[in-house]
């Protein structure tokens, strides 16, 4: 049987087959990586080069800026030629160190290929993973150092493998292509945090994953602690929250933290950058995504260095550059629209999405249907927090559990009416933030 | 620089709209059209269903006009009132009930600002200010086929006080046995309103309607249980009870409006007890046959009532809403 969360949700048409089957492709080194500082959640890196350095591959060049931060490396070897703001997803612009590609592919370190020996403490793991500068790669971004150092005892870690968002296959590839690679980064997880199981999730339209990783399970000497399980595939599965109630049916209550309940969640493609950081001493600094949608004619998963700028992504799988229509970095649910094909691949970028021009959202009356209250995934009433953003009647916000809504989407894809309901609930959002900190 | 189009996620959206969900349920609903044109007379249904339709679409263009109101007309909602209309009013209505019928239902909807704000669903206001203002005409029942008069198995039923007696006289009037009078119900060969009729033509709709997901099983579940449970309780003949009139055709399609009914999933169950119990204390102690109309529009009443209540996010608790 396969696992779910409930309430809420909804099936997908998953746009995955094409794709699905095209092995991970290595994308040349770009000709100019634009890296940026902020590539995570907290605080910038700070710049630690000048316009004219020479740097080689895996150099740091960001530096964390406190705990609460994360480490920026140099993806390719060359010379450094600015260091001035560029676009970025979210902040429209962001500072950023420019590299010149010298195509000497010259590393910084001298990278581990030996795979024995991994007899590091767990202060000393923990210090490797933040060195690397490790985040989150499913798209939140979170520092790994800080979410595998959590404050309370936790007993379960949950592998994120559902890749519940439409068109993406990139961690499906990762754990056909790299399972070794995915079982000795839990086995390095393992030896930070001794939890009592491990649980992989994954969707069920990735029965392949599922059987391959099941079988190499049984191979190895932790097969008592970790399982892998078959989630219904229905969106957003792969959302923590729901995530940790599909495979543990513990409930993360409003306000606090997974790690509240016992539970610590990594996604596959993190856990694999875990592996590289401490078997090759490799830092974050290229990633596998998958460059897709209706305005791609080659659709690819790629291993893409961190600052290729996304045009050339678009390029290389024949999109359209000179009218794209919207790009997306991530998927069609949860991703973000950018402004500017220059905009650089980022740690968190899990997708690049080309989507033939805008869907009409031409906004009807609501007719009371019910559909937002019943497929919200967290539970809310999407309509009645509209019906109030719309008039500004913030007293409800807090009424109406604003701040619970996991910006997942699922209310606006379904509304009949086509009211952009998530669009309020961020206004909502943003103005109930506002008050709080004026407080 | 070359600037791309943005806009907040998500960047996909299904293909479910207002008018899709309308014209399903106006699917729905054409298996008993079709019923009723059978039975009564293709040309003399065929008509009166066409002017019901015409006029709400027509009317909603017009007030939308006056009342700048942005223009929905097309959207199927103003077809669906027309046509739900048509399907509860007397085959024998002349061609200008359901002018007026629409006319009204569509109004009682544009003076409150159209789709989605009216308190009352739109084409039960028709029918009851047809009801009022036309109670002859509206009250006109024949039989199937062969268009003589009849009461309705409730009038009879009524009328003998819902003795045994007054069971006799349904059975008298449908043909015979109690077997044969379970059947003729179930067939929809009695008086009453042209789209009530019919039982498996219109549970073929709900069907519909449920496997696609439109409505939910809820209000017409409970409505139906409490009608079955009520009449056992005031010693009524439950089949009886549940094939004459409107009971059926309200369960299935006009408690179920989305616009009149409430949203969260416990208030739909209370919604549906409450117009199943308004409809079987309409019907044992007021003056009126029938109460299906007057008990959806009561329930319609405490909608918004019921609406204030917010339903508890995932992960809630007691010590969070303190904090
Ligand atoms: S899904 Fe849209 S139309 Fe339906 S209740 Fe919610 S806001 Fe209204
Ligand atoms: S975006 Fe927020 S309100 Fe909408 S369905 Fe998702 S969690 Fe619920």
């Amino acid at each position: 049987m396969s696992k779910t969360f409930f309430p809420g949700g909804i099936h997908l048409k998953d746009n995955k087959e094409c794709t699905r089957d095209l092995p991970i492709e290595l994308f040349k080194d770009p000709e100019v990586a634009v890296i940026l500082m902020s590539q995570h959640l907290g605080k910038p890196a700070k710049p630690i080069v000048q316009a004219g350095d020479k740097v080689k591959i895996g150099q740091l060049i960001g530096e964390a800026q406190g705990d609460f931060s994360s480490n920026i490396h140099a993806s390719i070897s060359g010379e450094v030629i600015k260091v001035t703001p560029a676009s970025h997803p979210v902040s429209i612009e962001d500072m950023a160190v420019t590299i010149q590609n010298d195509h000497q592919s010259e590393w910084y370190q001298v990278l581990n290929t030996k795979k024995e020996n991994v007899l590091f403490s767990r202060e000393e793991l923990l210090e490797i993973i933040k060195k690397n500068g490790i985040v989150g790669m499913g798209g939140a971004t979170f520092p790994t150092h800080i979410k595998l150092n959590p404050k309370n005892p936790v007993d379960t870690l949950i592998i994120n493998g559902a890749e519940c968002e439409p068109f993406l296959t990139c961690d499906f590839r990762l754990m056909m292509e790299q399972s070794d690679a995915l079982l000795n980064g839990i086995k390095v997880i393992l030896k930070i945090l001794p939890v009592k199981q491990v649980i992989i999730g994954i969707e069920e339209n990735k029965k392949e994953a599922i059987k391959q990783l099941k079988s190499l399970i049984e191979k190895t000497d932790f097969s008592a602690q970790v399982r892998v399980e078959t989630l219904k595939e229905k969106y957003p599965q792969g959302a923590e929250k729901n995530l940790i109630f599909a495979l543990t049916k513990r409930t993360v209550q409003i306000g606090k933290l997974p790690f509240d309940i016992g539970v610590v969640v990594q996604n596959v493609a993190t856990v694999i950058a875990i592996f590289e950081a401490v078997y090759f001493k490799k830092p974050l600094i290229d990633r596998v995504l998958t460059v897709t949608g209706y305005g791609i004619k080659e659709p690819k998963n790629l291993r893409v260095k961190i600052g290729t700028p996304v045009q050339e992504l678009i390029t290389f799988c024949q999109g359209n550059t000179e009218n794209p229509g919207k790009v997306i970095f991530g998927g069609p649910m949860m991703g973000i629209a950018i402004r500017s094909l220059e905009t650089p691949i980022m740690k968190g970028t899990s997708g690049v999405l080309v989507l033939n021009g805008n869907i009409p959202y031409q906004e009807n009356q609501c007719i009371r249907c019910g559909k937002c209250v019943e497929n919200c995934p967290a539970g809310l009433m999407p309509v009645k927090i509209t019906e109030s953003a719309k008039i500004g009647e913030y007293v409800q916000y807090e009424k109406l559990f604003v701040s619970s809504c996991i910006e997942c989407g699922v209310c606006s894809y379904n509304c009949p009416a086509a009211i952009p309901l998530l669009n309020y609930i961020r206004l909502a959002k943003a103005e109930l933030m506002k008050r709080r900190n004026q407080k | 620089m070359n600037l791309l189009s943005i806009s907040s996620s998500p960047h996909i959206r299904s293909n479910i709209t207002t008018r899709n969900i309308m014209l399903y349920v106006c699917a729905a609903l054409f298996p008993s059209a079709i019923v009723g044109m059978a039975y009564y007379g293709w040309w003399q249904i065929g008509l009166l269903l066409v002017i019901g339709v015409l006029t709400a679409v027509l009317s909603e263009a017009i007030l939308q006009k006056i009342l700048h109101i942005p223009y929905s007309y097309l959207d199927g909602s103003a077809a669906l009132t027309g046509l739900l209309l048509v399907l509860t009013i007397s085959p024998m209505s002349p061609w200008w009930m359901p002018l007026i019928g629409s006319f009204v239902a569509i109004l009682s909807k544009q003076v409150f600002g159209g789709m989605g704000q009216n308190p009352f669903n739109p084409a039960l206001i028709g029918r009851a200010t047809l009801l009022l203002s036309f109670p002859i005409e509206s009250t006109q029942w024949v039989s199937p086929f062969t268009h003589l008069t009849t009461a309705t198995p409730l009038n009879l039923y009524k009328m003998a006080n819902f003795g045994i007696e007054g069971l006799n006289q349904v059975i008298a009037s449908l043909g015979g046995t109690l077997q044969l009078t379970y059947r003729s119900l179930l067939l929809g060969l009695r008086g009453g309103s042209i789209g009530e009729i019919c039982l498996p033509a219109m549970l073929v709709g709900f069907l519909f309607l449920l496997f696609t997901k439109v409505v939910s099983w809820r209000i017409t579940c409970s409505y139906l249980i409490t009608v079955i449970v009520l009449s056992l309780l005031f010693k009524l003949d439950v089949v009886v009870m549940l094939l004459s009139g409107g009971i059926v055709f309200g369960a299935f399609f006009m408690a179920t409006d989305y616009v009149t009914s409430p949203l969260l999933p416990k208030n739909q169950l209370i919604f549906g007890f409450g117009v199943g119990f308004m409809n079987m204390v309409i019907r044992r102690f007021s003056g009126m046959p029938e109460g299906t109309t007057f008990a959806v529009l009561i329930m319609n009443i405490i909608t918004p009532l019921l609406d204030q209540s917010i339903k508890k996010p995932v992960g809630f608790s007691k010590e969070v809403k303190q904090s």
